[in-house]
């Protein structure tokens, strides 16, 4: 799907914003997609690479029916080919024999079976095998799950309307907020594009929004990125979105990177919270006084965490319960 | 604490399926026996109708 075909057989994928134009015989960005003789296919449909019941916390969406399981699938590659992946055995690779088919109605069965309350497409970018969670995406709404896409952000406005109607919940990726960043990091030419999308998901298709920023020493840990990240998330998104900011583990073609002091993610939750956001939150750092929420407006904790641990004890719907503010929950 | 970090991908369900010779994409069409039990099904005696073992 979502693709155009030209002349000489050639296609143009638009999929996600890299749009490929793939010659006959060729693969995408994604090493997911070809081109059979002007016809696109995908190549990872069902193809699953990793499975698991998570706590919707590891995603990480702490504002999104908290407490629960999310059953949470990926599949094999990656439209980014980030140096730091810490999923990079999935997401660098071609599929290998002896990949697991799963097809969408097995995966509602297990769903249930592992007593979850939604879906998540994560671990590597959903949009690579967007035909399949499609397809689950809707035949999840008619089971009355949720469905989460976890997500570099890098689809296209067409992609996300195609899916927007059964997806409840965007969490989103701004890595950084410099054109040198997102190349360095990824060769991504133009990112501005994921901010785009990102503000379509709440604004068209009501979504659920919460973003990630993995603070990488030297890398995006400047004060000029992570400012510009927290004030286009007040502006766009709101000052009630979540802003996520996790600790950086050396992995992949970054091991000559040390992980990110503790010290310097509470100075970005500084930044974000000086920047008007009203909830932001360290990952990776389980115990953290700042996994939990606190209420801005009464100062009580609402929710608290350790690492996935999660005990609700301040919400009423989305609101506090102690007085009334609201606190952008899904529940 | 690797296996933990947020957005890791695990592999536990997957796992207990290769181990188990499940094949996944029966589950859906053989679907539970009459006591409702997927055990027999997942697990159980046969081999699946196309012969893949996972």
């Amino acid at each position: 799907m979502l693709y155009e075909t030209l002349p000489g057989g050639r296609v143009r994928c638009h999929v996600c914003q890299w749009r490929c134009l793939i010659n006959p015989g060729k693969l995408g960005v994604c090493r997911m997609r070809i081109n059979r003789d002007g016809t696109l296919y995908s190549m990872n449909y069902a193809e699953v690479s990793s499975m698991a019941a998570d706590h919707i916390e590891k995603k990480p969406l702490f504002h999104f029916f908290p407490g629960t399981y999310a059953f949470s699938l990926g599949t094999w590659g990656c439209n980014f080919h980030c140096k730091g992946c810490q999923n990079w055995e999935i997401s660098c690779v071609d599929i290998p024999r002896g990949s697991q088919q799963l097809l969408p109605e097995s995966e509602i069965e297990l769903t249930k079976r592992y007593n979850c309350q939604g879906i998540a497409w994560t671990y590597n970018e959903p949009t690579i095998w967007f035909e399949y969670t499609l397809d689950s995406a809707k035949l999840a709404k008619e089971n009355n799950l949720y469905t989460v896409y976890v997500t570099n952000g890098y689809a296209t406005p067409e992609a996300l309307d195609t899916i927007g109607p059964w997806l409840d919940a965007w969490r989103v990726d701004v890595k950084g907020f410099a054109d040198g960043f997102y190349r360095q990091l990824a060769k991504i030419p133009q990112w501005q594009g994921i901010l785009d999308v990102a503000r379509r998901a709440k604004e068209k298709w009501d979504m659920h929004v919460e973003v990630v920023t993995n603070i990488i020493p030297t890398m995006n840990d400047d004060e000029e990125q992570l400012k510009n990240i927290a004030t286009w998330i007040r502006d766009n998104l709101g000052e009630l979105t979540p802003w996520h900011v996790t600790r950086f583990h050396p992995l992949h073609e970054f091991t000559h990177l040390s992980a990110t002091p503790v010290s310097t993610l509470e100075r970005v939750y500084r930044i974000g919270r000086k920047a008007g956001l009203k909830f932001v939150y360290l990952g990776n750092v389980p115990g953290h006084e700042y996994e939990n929420t606190v209420c801005y407006s009464c100062g009580k904790t609402v929710v608290h965490r350790t690492g996935y641990d999660t005990q609700v004890v301040g919400l009423d719907g989305s609101r506090c319960k102690f007085c009334g503010a609201e606190l952008n929950f899904r529940t | 604490m690797r296996e933990g970090l947020i957005n890791q991908a695990t592999t536990g369900i997957l796992e207990q399926w290769r181990a188990k010779n499940v094949v996944a994409q029966f589950i859906g069409r053989d679907g539970p026996d009459r006591l409702g039990n997927y055990e027999e099904v997942l697990y159980g005696k046969g081999t699946s109708s196309c012969g893949r073992t996972g």
